[in-house]
């Protein structure tokens, strides 16, 4: 047994990780998860349907989340965030899980590229909804810790401004902003950039573009996707490095159709999304990603096997560091098995020293 | 004085770095230099006395040895240029000292806008094109073509790669539109290095997915940067360094005949070219860089400043690690005066 931070791990003989134990993983950006979903008609949301996803996200280690709202009309978006406040307090597991609210948009850039799957009939400028952020934390409880948006909308510099003095980490993402804007963001108060290198442009001048700018400034955290289809793994060990470890945090921005079997069907008319063999969410019948079916336990995986990362620093980037980066307590101890298809709970008792 | 990777720095009360000592600088890749220019196509302009005035202001600035670099040129002409040079390093101790080989950019590179950079398209070939070309320049330069830059997509590539790495020479990747399959088989068959990383390509990129990316990636792969700010912005720079890691990246001038001279115009081949003063050579009417103004005294001073590397780092990034990667003996010592200008040379 092995101990680094606070994880320890068991390898076999051939030098595989098998067993690990450490701070329960926090996911930073969780839409959906197991058939269920923060985003669909609030009416579907309830605590029979969020409970089972849960109960699935805990056997692969996760300790808590981050509810992530995406972009929507604001009076829909706020109700959303009360309600699911709401269950919250109906449930013993949801309330020790959901550990507050992620609001990606809707201030995000309104470009076909940096906007990502998000509707742009819907994105709006924080000029135009000063307000939003306040009657969200009212709506949910001051659980809002998270706000993704683009710096270079009318109104975002004194948005960030006061985000951040209200104890809200910034994150930017879903931009189309220059190295100047980016900047600024950061004096502002930015923290963070939300999975970086997606949710932009697919082409990009080569060498100075707003992804080399977040990776470069090192006051910026940043999340990455480390399914190997967001983000190329040998791109992603070259963010990593630049960013560094200690800076990088993995999250999932997983929907509805995480852990659940290819094959997984979602959604109607030429919006049918499915999970292909290889894990990656597509809309069905072309090559483009519509959503992603990570898991958090696959994610720290896949950063040891690809991304040149131990498996403690992957485990850190996936458990410590994003709840150190969002003011959360370190989640308890979790154990578990570590297989190719990801944790799965021990249960003989870990050997201690 | 402080001690690291051989290299000794003198501090003033402020913290600034006045004066250093280490091994001495290694360019990697120099075209041409103070107003002479290695690949003019009449070879008798270069005169001794001429080639001897580039190489004492490379040395002034603490250059101790070179790589001529002859770039793509019909083939004949590559040839005679270095023919040439080999014959004027016969007769001078300093040229004896300090060209320590060639650097032989092209003609195998690829005939893409963008990826092609300044190199003339008709002169462009694939190495089945001309699979004696290399051999012949081999003769011309006495056994001393050390490295190699050409794109691996081409007919024939691989098989100079490994051709080329068997006889000691360290072929680089550079000017190339290659996927990733084509990147990793060329470096199976050898290839160590990649030639200005991030210059030589298409404007714009996917995003994530692209042959830059993919050569940042391979850890077998070293990579020259070309630290003048112009070609690559310092915070992407820093960037490429963290990836590819301080001891796996060289810094290279890749300098022209304006690299030295006064800020002005300039006439190198048939293209004209203003040099701004901040370094910046650029060819009117073209957004394409035609080559750098950067001296590798100026490449360590930036690199220390801009990215996040030690002033001993950045100085072994530009003496040690490049004389290593090429197989060159350790770089004699130089002592140097650290000024706003540069390194002034005792």
């Amino acid at each position: 047994m092995n101990t680094k931070g606070d994880i320890s791990i068991v390898r076999d003989e051939g030098g595989r990780v098998i067993r690990a134990a450490g701070p329960g993983l926090v996911d930073l950006q969780v839409n959906g998860y197991g058939g269920a979903s923060f985003n669909l008609p609030i009416e579907k949301i309830t605590v029979e349907a969020l409970r089972p996803a849960f109960e699935k996200m805990r056997r692969r280690g996760v300790a808590t989340v981050l509810a992530t709202i995406t972009t929507n009309l604001v009076p829909d978006m706020i109700a959303r965030t009360r309600h699911i406040a709401q269950l919250r307090e109906q449930d013993e597991l949801l309330n020790s899980m959901i550990a507050g609210f992620h609001i990606e948009g809707p201030m995000i850039s309104g470009k076909d590229g940096p906007r990502g799957a998000h509707e742009v009939k819907d994105v709006i400028n924080p000029a135009d909804a000063p307000g939003f952020l306040d009657d969200l934390q009212e709506a949910c409880g001051g659980m809002v810790r998270i706000f993704t948006l683009a710096p270079e909308l009318p109104g975002a510099m004194e948005f960030i401004a006061k985000a951040d003095a209200a104890g809200v980490i910034v994150a930017l993402g879903h931009l189309n902003a220059d190295a100047e804007t980016i900047s600024r963001a950061v004096e502002a108060g930015a923290k963070m950039t939300t999975h970086l290198g997606n949710g932009a442009g697919a082409m990009l001048p080569r060498l100075d573009n707003y992804i080399q700018r977040q990776l470069a400034d090192d006051r910026l955290a940043a999340s990455f996707i480390a399914d190997g289809h967001h983000v190329p793994f040998p791109t992603l060990k070259n963010f990593i490095r630049a960013k560094t470890p200690q800076r990088s945090v993995l999250v999932t921005d997983a929907i509805i159709a995480a852990d659940m079997p290819a094959g997984f069907t979602y959604g109607s008319g030429r919006r049918v999304r499915k999970v292909d063999p290889d894990g990656a969410v597509r809309l069905q019948g072309t090559p483009y990603l519509a959503g992603s079916a990570l898991t958090l336990d696959m994610a720290v995986i896949n950063t040891a096997a690809h991304c040149d990362v131990s498996f403690e620093a992957a485990w850190a980037m996936a458990s410590t560091q994003p709840a150190e980066l969002v003011g959360l307590p370190i989640p308890k101890i979790v154990e578990v098995d570590v297989t190719d298809n990801g944790f799965v709970p021990t249960h003989t008792p870990r050997p201690r020293k | 004085m402080n001690s690291d990777n051989n290299v000794s720095i003198v501090t003033d009360k402020s913290g600034n770095i006045t004066a250093a000592a280490g091994s001495g600088l290694v360019d990697l890749q120099v075209n041409g230099y103070a107003g002479v220019d290695f690949n003019d196509s009449n070879v008798e302009r270069l005169t001794l006395d001429r080639v001897k005035g580039a190489f004492e202001a490379m040395r002034r600035c603490g250059v101790v040895s070179v790589l001529a670099t002859i770039v793509t040129g019909p083939a004949r002409e590559m040839i005679a240029r270095v023919a040439h040079l080999v014959k004027l390093r016969k007769h001078d101790e300093l040229l004896e000292a300090m060209i320590a080989g060639f650097h032989i950019e092209g003609p195998f590179i690829s005939g893409e806008d963008g990826p092609r950079g300044a190199h003339p398209v008709e002169h462009v070939k694939t190495p089945q094109d001309a699979p004696n070309l290399l051999d012949e320049l081999q003769d011309a330069a006495e056994g001393t073509v050390r490295l190699l830059t050409l794109a691996p997509e081409l007919p024939g590539a691989m098989e100079l790669i490994s051709r080329a790495s068997t006889e000691g020479i360290v072929v680089a990747l550079g000017h190339l539109n290659a996927d990733a399959e084509t990147i990793d088989r060329a470096v199976a068959a050898g290839a160590k290095m990649c030639t200005h990383l991030g210059n030589g390509t298409h404007m714009t990129l996917p995003r994530l997915d692209n042959y830059v990316q993919r050569q940042l990636a391979d850890d077998r792969l070293s990579a020259s940067f070309i630290a003048d700010g112009h070609h690559i912005p310092f915070a992407t720079l820093k960037n490429f360094i963290r990836a590819k890691t301080p001891q796996r990246s060289v810094l290279a001038t890749d300098a022209i005949m304006a690299a030295g001279m006064p800020p002005g115009q300039y006439q190198i081949g048939k293209i004209t070219c203003n040099v701004e003063p901040n370094g910046l050579v650029w060819k009117p009417g073209e957004s394409f860089l035609v080559g750098s103004a950067l001296t590798m005294d100026q490449a360590v001073l930036n690199v220390a400043r801009h990215c996040d590397v030690s002033f001993e780092t950045a100085w072994a990034m530009a003496s040690t690690q490049p004389a290593e990667l090429v197989g060159l003996p350790t770089p004699a010592k130089i002592e140097v005066d650290i000024t706003e200008k540069g390194f002034v040379r005792h």
